[in-house]
């Protein structure tokens, strides 16, 4: 039995949408690694005065 | 500085000069070059009749990293009569961290600045020493190199060196003064030329 090679346009549709979330997991994981690192508020000791 | 540091409950300003107790400090504006070459900065002359009137303050009275306040607030909270930001510690998690004689981290890895009880001043480098024996040798507050570097960039709020005023929270003209100073430090600020050995029973800041 021969198999039907997939259409030229679903395997580009694919790797576009393969290539996107790559692109948006790696940019939301470099958000939040640099939003904890420089935004995000680590307070180690609340009171200093106290 | 408290009035009972000084002994005043109040402090005085005359022009440019805060006097509270035996501690002064005049501000000055100076204006240099010319063109696109303009620089303006601020000097503040302080002299303290002991070191530990110079106090530093964190933001938000907090410590840990990415804590940020405004200058002049922090200098409002403390009841100071002048403030300059400084320090990286918000922004790094190591080196050595001890203010008003208090450690808050011991983690050395480059050069500190350390303002010991007797006056002097000293760049040390922190990777052959440690916090309990920078505050068993005098210190009270040593900081990240980057004090410096930080008042080269006002933009950034962060923590405050903070000389105090014997007047209580904004109760005298005096702290408005130095917060409106503070201010004015805050956008154009050169960085502060600390003598590396100032006279006995004297710290003299320029």
């Amino acid at each position: 039995m021969s198999q039907t090679p997939r259409p030229r346009r679903r395997r580009v549709r694919n790797a576009v949408i393969a290539a996107a979330t790559t692109v948006t997991l790696a940019a939301g994981g470099g958000t939040a690694w640099a939003l904890d690192r420089f935004v995000v508020d680590h307070v180690e000791i609340a009171d200093v005065s106290a | 500085m408290t009035g009972a540091d000084t002994g005043s409950a109040t402090g005085t300003v005359t022009g440019d000069t805060s006097t509270s107790g035996d501690a002064s400090m005049t501000v000055s504006t100076v204006t240099t070059g010319s063109g696109d070459s303009t620089v303006t900065y601020h000097v503040a002359d302080a002299t303290l009749p002991d070191a530990t009137v110079l106090r530093s303050a964190f933001a938000q009275d907090a410590f840990g990293t990415n804590i940020t306040e405004d200058t002049s607030d922090i200098a409002e909270d403390n009841g100071a009569v002048f403030a300059v930001n400084g320090d990286y510690r918000g922004f790094r998690d190591t080196g050595i961290e001890i203010r008003n004689g208090v450690v808050y981290r011991d983690e050395g890895a480059r050069e500190g600045l350390a303002f010991y009880r007797d006056g002097t001043v000293e760049v040390y480098d922190e990777t052959t020493t440690t916090a309990d024996d920078l505050v068993a040798d005098g210190a009270g507050g040593p900081a990240a190199r980057g004090q410096l570097r930080a008042a080269r960039r006002p933009d950034r709020p962060g923590d405050a060196a903070a000389a105090g005023q014997g007047g209580h929270r904004g109760a005298a003209g005096g702290a408005g003064y130095a917060v409106q100073r503070s201010l004015v430090f805050r956008r154009r600020a050169a960085a502060p030329q600390v003598p590396v050995a100032p006279p006995p029973r004297e710290l003299v800041l320029r």
